[in-house]
């Protein structure tokens, strides 16, 4: 059991760290900007504190009767997730109404005979 | 009346230029109005053709394809438009009776007769969409996904669809559902030519089309 836990506890802190690479790759690209990038560093170094220190987490287990740090980590994950995949979706949609706009504004405006 | 005749086209090549030497014998090329929605080869016209030709750069699905031709026609002093597919699925024949019927009515469909050749998939999903529409919106076309169809000024605006891609054919029947009691409208029987079975609305796009039409009778 505490073997299983600490191999998860080093693949968790294994992949912040590549999140974290990822974050930074993409700050220096400037497809995220300055706050942006402290935001996701920030989750990450906390995420990390968390898969080290599980412990920590222990008074607020208590308070919200679950009974393992990995199951909260776990419906915190999946609410982040569910909101980034809501959030994705709008922007896309948005993104497909402009295009649509635009590409039929200006098909009209290039309409010729023959 | 100045009735304007659109024809959505995406990758049709000779297709098209098919259509467009049968429909010319019953509206004018210059009241023609080709919409290629973004076919990988761009969709071209016979030489010295008076056919007006719209590109949409990128596919955006027929029904915006039908929209953005709607648009032009109405811009350009259109009364009505008749929308016909570009494979030649439909018989250009029935123009005449379509400028006919659109003296005195809001909206024609023409609804294809079932014929022994036609794929017996789509005459049961056919019949169960009209029953089904029918039944949500107490309108019943016999083949409601026909593109086949013409409608005037005052029908475009009350039913301005917004499904961009096959489902659009439905949601206008669905409009003209909520607003039969404003417009006039009839439907006739035609023959059709099944060109290509893999063409046209596919079982992804008829269960998309069923849950959408409950949001079209919700909203």
């Amino acid at each position: 059991m505490v073997e299983a836990f600490l191999g998860i506890q080093i693949i968790s802190v294994c992949f912040a760290v590549f999140m974290l690479y990822v974050t930074f790759l993409h700050s220096k690209r400037g497809n995220l900007n300055k706050k942006e990038s402290y935001i996701w560093n920030l989750l990450w170094f906390v995420f990390i504190y968390f898969a080290l220190f599980p412990k920590v987490l222990n008074p607020v287990l208590d308070q919200l009767f679950v009974s393992r740090t990995m199951d909260l980590l776990m419906i915190v994950a999946f609410m982040i997730l569910a909101y980034l995949g809501f959030m994705n979706h709008v922007g896309i949609k948005n993104l497909q109404n402009q295009i649509r706009k635009i590409v039929s504004q200006k098909a009209i405006k290039k309409a010729k005979r023959g | 009346m100045k009735i304007y005749l659109i024809i959505p086209s995406f990758n049709e090549g000779q297709r098209l230029a098919k259509t467009l030497k049968e429909t010319k014998k019953f509206i004018a090329e210059k009241n023609t109005i080709v919409v290629d929605d973004g076919s990988r080869t761009p969709e071209t016209l016979p030489k010295g053709s008076q056919t007006i030709l719209i590109r949409h750069e990128l596919n955006l699905g027929k029904g915006e394809a039908m929209k953005t031709g709607a648009k032009y026609a109405f811009n350009n002093g259109a009364n009505a438009i008749i929308y016909i597919d570009a494979d030649l699925q439909h018989n250009p024949k029935y123009l005449p009776k379509f400028k006919k019927l659109l003296k005195d009515n809001d909206l024609v469909f023409a609804s294809r007769v079932p014929t022994l050749g036609a794929p017996l998939v789509r005459l049961l999903g056919n019949k169960f969409a009209s029953i089904y529409i029918n039944i949500l919106f107490g309108i019943y076309i016999s083949d409601l996904l026909s593109g086949y169809r013409a409608l005037n000024k005052k029908a475009y605006q009350l039913l301005k669809w917004t499904s961009p891609r096959y489902g659009v054919e439905t949601e206008m029947v669905a409009r003209l559902g909520k607003y039969k009691h404003k417009l006039n409208w009839v439907e006739f029987p035609v023959e059709t030519i099944y060109v290509n079975k893999y063409k046209g609305v596919t079982i992804i796009d008829a269960i998309k089309i069923l849950f959408n039409s409950i949001w079209w009778k919700l909203s």
